[in-house]
Parts: C-alpha cells; sequence; structure tokens
C-alpha cells in the first residue's frame, strides 16, 4: 500500500521511506566508496524514487529497488572515476577498520567480556560481499533470492556467502554461550 | 548446516537464527533462536544494530533529518510537483527537479532553521521569520483584518511556526492549534485566514516564485490576481486553481472528501481521478472531491461554509458527528456519545465560534442531551432513552431557526 501511495505523491510516505532506508543506504554506498560520495549517491537514488515513482516496479519492494540503484551508481561511480578495478576489489578493506590501529583479536574482546564490540569486530572480518549479504538478509530482512538481485549475483551464490559469514560469527559467539 | 570450524557441537541450527534475523521463520524457530542469542548475551535487535554499524567503516551516516532538508532543497518545488495531477506536465518545476544541488542545497540553508520543531514563537518571531532576506515569496501575519481581534488573542497564546517536515528555506510552515485563527498576507497580496487547527505549507523558490501552498485543515483565501499565474491550493490528492477569487477549502486528517465553497470568482478544482474528480465552481458554489469523484452541491451555499471567518459556524442539516468534530477543532473538546445513534442526527444551527458555553447550550438543547465533564471529553448522554427520537424524526432544527420544531421529541 506504501507504493500505491508513493504514487499518488504522498509526500509523508515518501518521507517515511527516506527515514527508513536512509543510514542503510548511505553505509550500503560506503562500503565502496567515500562518504561524500556515499551520500551523493544516496540523495541521488532517493531523489529518483520520487521522480520515478510512477515507473516503479509495484512488485520488487522498496529495499530492493534502492539498495539495487546504490549498487548501480557505485558502479557507475568507479566507472567514471576511470578505474580498471572491479568494485568488490577496490572495496575490500586491506584492514580491519574501525578498531583502532591495534585491532584486539576475539579473545581480546571475550575476556572483556563485550559481546556486542566481539561481533562487531567479527563481522568487519568478513569479505565485503559477506557484509552485504548479511546486512540485506538481517538488517534489510530479504530472501536470499532478493539480496542476490540486489547484488547481481545467483541466489546460490548469496545463500553461500551468508553461510560464510555465519560461520565466521558462530565460533565467536559461542565463546560468549551460558552453556 | 556445516559446524566444521566450530569449536564445538552447535547445540542450534544457524538456519533458524539465519531465518530469525531475517525474519523469516516460524515462532519455533524464533524462539530457538532468541533463546540461544540470549545466552550469547544478545538480542536481535543488538545483532541488526552491530551489523549495521559495521557497514560504512564504523562511519556514522549523515544525519537523517539534515539529509532530508538537503532532499527537499534539490527536489525543489516538491510540492508542485505533487499539485499537479497525474499526467499533466509540471513545467514550472522543471527546473528544479533537474538541478542538482547535492550538498550545496543544505548549505543554502538560513536562520530560520534554528527555529524548533515544537518552538512557539511570539508573533515578534514570526514577524521576523516574515521579513528575513530570502525571496519574494513571503508571508507576514497581518495585523489589520476582521481578525485583528482574534490575532492579538493568538499572538498572546504563542502560533506555532514550524517545518514539522524539516524546516528549509523552500518549504514553510504555520499552523494553528485549537480554537485558534491566524490570519496571513502573502507576498503577491493574498490574503489567507487559517481556521483552527490547520497547517498552511508553503513552496518558495528562489528565482520563481510560487503560488502554490498546502493545506490541512481549513483555510480561506482571497487570492489577488496575477495575470498569468494560477494560484493553486492543495489539499491531499485535489489541487484547486484559481485566479482572482475568495474560497475556502477544507479537509481534515481523516476527511473523506475535500470541501471547496466559492464565495466569489471562479476556480478549478481536480482530484486524481481525472475528469470524473474535476469540478468548476462558480460564486456560492460548493464541491465536495474525493479520490474517485467530485460532486456540486446546489449553489449559493458557500457562505455558511465560510462563516467560520466572521465567528460564525453555520451547519445546515449537518450529521451530529461532523458538528461535534468541528466543535473539537474549535472548541478543543473531544465528544463521546453514550447512544451511537446520535451521531447521525442532521442538525440545523447556527453557533457562536468564540464562547463554547454557548454552542454547547445548543447542541445539549438540540440532541435533547445531559453533558458530563471529564477533563477535555464531553459525554452526551440522551435524556430520555425512551423518547429519544425516530429514526424518520432524525431531522432537528434549531428552534430559532424553525420555531415551531418540537425539539428532541
Amino acid at each position: 500500500m506504501w507504493s500505491a501511495r508513493l504514487r499518488a505523491g504522498d509526500v509523508d510516505v515518501f518521507r517515511t521511506i527516506f527515514e527508513t532506508y536512509w543510514t542503510g543506504l548511505w553505509h550500503f554506498a560506503r562500503r565502496s566508496v567515500p562518504g561524500d560520495v556515499a551520500e551523493d549517491i544516496a540523495q541521488d537514488v532517493m531523489a529518483d524514487l520520487w521522480r520515478r515513482r510512477d515507473a516503479i516496479d509495484p512488485n520488487i519492494t522498496f529495499a530492493q529497488y534502492l539498495f539495487k540503484a546504490v549498487r548501480n551508481r557505485v558502479s557507475n561511480y568507479w566507472r567514471h572515476e576511470r578505474t580498471s578495478l572491479a568494485v568488490e576489489e577496490v572495496s575490500e578493506p586491506e584492514t580491519p577498520i574501525g578498531m583502532g590501529s591495534a585491532p584486539m583479536t576475539p579473545d581480546h574482546l571475550a575476556a572483556a567480556n563485550d559481546v556486542e564490540m566481539a561481533l562487531a569486530f567479527a563481522i568487519r572480518q568478513l569479505s565485503e560481499i559477506q557484509r552485504a549479504v548479511l546486512t540485506l538478509r538481517w538488517v534489510h530482512e530479504m530472501t536470499y533470492e532478493q539480496v542476490a538481485e540486489v547484488l547481481s549475483i545467483s541466489p546460490d551464490a548469496a545463500r553461500q556467502h551468508g553461510s560464510r559469514a555465519q560461520r565466521t560469527i558462530r565460533p565467536l559467539l559461542a565463546k560468549f554461550r551460558i552453556p | 548446516m556445516e559446524s566444521s570450524n566450530s569449536p564445538r557441537q552447535e547445540p542450534v541450527s544457524w538456519d533458524a537464527i539465519d531465518r530469525y534475523l531475517a525474519g523469516r521463520c516460524t515462532p519455533q524457530e524464533a524462539a530457538i533462536a532468541k533463546a540461544y542469542l540470549a545466552r550469547c548475551g544478545l538480542s536481535g535487535s543488538q545483532v541488526k544494530r552491530v551489523v549495521q554499524r559495521a557497514e560504512g567503516a564504523g562511519e556514522q551516516a549523515p544525519s537523517t533529518q539534515d539529509a532530508w532538508q538537503a532532499l527537499i532543497g534539490r527536489l525543489e518545488g516538491l510540492d508542485q510537483i505533487e499539485a499537479s495531477p497525474r499526467g499533466e506536465s509540471t513545467p514550472s518545476s522543471q527546473p528544479w527537479t533537474s538541478l542538482k544541488t547535492g550538498r550545496g542545497g543544505a548549505a543554502s540553508r538560513t536562520p530560520i532553521s534554528s527555529l524548533g520543531t515544537r518552538a512557539l514563537p511570539s508573533a515578534s518571531k514570526i514577524r521576523r521569520v516574515g521579513g528575513h532576506s530570502l525571496p519574494q515569496w513571503m508571508i507576514v501575519p497581518a495585523a489589520a483584518g476582521v481578525l485583528g481581534l482574534v490575532l492579538l488573542v493568538v499572538a498572546q497564546m504563542g502560533i506555532f511556526t514550524r517545518a514539522q517536515r524539516g524546516i528549509t528555506p523552500q518549504i514553510r510552515e504555520y499552523a494553528t492549534s485549537t480554537g485558534q485563527q491566524l490570519q496571513l498576507t502573502l507576498s503577491d497580496g493574498t490574503r489567507v485566514t487559517l481556521a483552527p487547527q490547520s497547517t498552511l505549507r508553503i513552496a518558495t523558490a528562489p528565482t520563481t516564485p510560487s503560488r502554490t501552498v498546502a493545506i490541512v485543515g481549513e483555510a480561506y483565501f482571497d487570492v489577488r490576481t496575477v495575470p498569468g499565474a494560477p494560484f493553486i491550493v492543495r489539499t491531499g490528492n485535489v489541487a484547486t486553481r484559481v485566479l482572482g477569487t475568495t474560497f475556502s477549502v477544507r479537509r481534515y486528517p481523516g476527511d473523506a472528501h475535500v470541501q471547496v465553497a466559492v464565495t466569489s470568482g471562479k476556480v478549478a478544482v481536480s482530484g486524481i481521478a481525472g475528469p470524473r474528480s474535476a469540478l468548476t465552481l462558480a460564486a456560492g458554489g460548493v464541491g465536495f472531491v474525493t479520490d474517485s469523484t467530485a460532486i456540486q452541491i446546489s449553489a449559493d451555499s458557500a457562505r455558511q461554509y465560510t462563516a467560520w471567518t466572521t465567528g460564525k459556524l453555520v451547519f445546515h442539516e449537518v450529521p451530529a458527528r461532523d458538528v461535534l468534530a468541528t466543535l473539537t477543532h474549535w472548541y478543543g473538546y473531544q465528544f463521546a456519545l453514550t447512544d451511537s445513534a446520535l451521531a447521525s442526527y442532521r442538525l440545523t444551527t447556527i453557533l457562536d465560534a468564540q464562547s463554547s458555553a454557548n454552542a454547547l447550550g445548543t447542541i445539549k438543547l438540540l440532541l435533547n442531551v445531559d453533558l458530563t465533564f471529564d477533563g477535555d471529553v464531553v459525554t452526551l448522554h440522551p435524556r430520555q432513552a425512551r423518547h429519544a427520537p425516530s429514526r424518520d424524526m432524525h431531522r432537528l432544527r434549531h428552534p430559532l431557526t424553525t420555531p415551531n420544531a418540537e425539539v428532541g421529541r
């Protein structure tokens, strides 16, 4: 019913969609491009959603449409930057980001008894594509088919990336588990 | 699911946890997954938050509020786009929609942004807002006019000047609360009287003065003619276009239709159903427009729909529920009926917009009810249940307008 109201030009619905997805879209773009570019891309995608609201396929979810659009724009960005690197290669972080220069190991974190930090650490160990799958799957609650569509990979590949990501996380959580 | 990497045998299927976190599991799986995560010291929403934060390398996304304002900035004319019925070209909005300001749109924000969303500025603050140096399309509250007195009261109580949807120089919002009226003069000379519990939003463009406003609630317009530039009032999906005229528009949240009453000149009303929801109203005309249709009621009744601008609330055969809904806007009372049949009795009366006591007294008499007060809630109890008006006697008349009618019998 959101899509019908969006078509009818309901600004409130548009605003709700914006508020629901803004942060997610920015982060999703930020994986692969600098922060200000991520902001421009997320803005462009939202502006497009509004301008093309008549033309949007009602059979796909907003999440699917928006993340796919972000991904396409990220690809275009790199194409325009005349880089020969594939997006995934460019964006692969060389070192886990955001944990400071002296990375803590999961064991350290386990000792610190902060399961949330440890989980964050484990997730940052994942490959870019694995994190993308987990984000779309767990945060944006997509089916693996939808995840696959957004990332332009096969559903089987999406499942595989998901289960590999979970295999990285699993032992870590187990350390914190009360038997 | 493989468990080769696991240091010990997992007591739970990760497929279940995966499906739980994806919001696609059975209630049993949810219970299992929740229990497992809880034993690890986590909740599902915590996991989601951590995953979300891990994206973007731990940086914070720009605030949603700022981003929305920037977007509004570049989608300049959001209102105009929306005001135009489907399929119709919107030439005036094109230069803006194709304009890419990016984050520069946000940078051009002005001090008006500093007004809090819930700020209750004094009248002088509103004037300052109006006099601020941006475009010609400015609003200044009129000090004079039929509602001067009302405005004075309003000024003491404080008027909401807020941009509920983010204050930007492009979209400004003026709102009244219960019982308040606000008279505004737009920069083109058009005068607007805003009824209680109503909001006027105005889209402004730095270069092209727009003549479009959006209304939630009710407002009366005295539109200054500007050759070649129609004045457009948007209410929900309905656009009312005029050149120079006086008319009122009403659509409160929850109203099924938009009501347009024209007291002079001519207006064109268009909904989203093409010709089926389009109307042209001449002086005296009153139209009702829904998403699928438009009807015009007998001519020459517009005055009663605009009488509120002169302090009178005029009802002619209006169902009690609608009368009470209007009184809620004016007096702030919520009404409860112990006998739901009362809601559909049609009332014909003239009430005083300024005196809730008089109005409630009249309602009491007309519906033959007792009133009990509990805070803002007024409950209507039929006085004599056995002698409630029968179905064919449901047209109750005001004793003053129909002296011979027996009220409530």
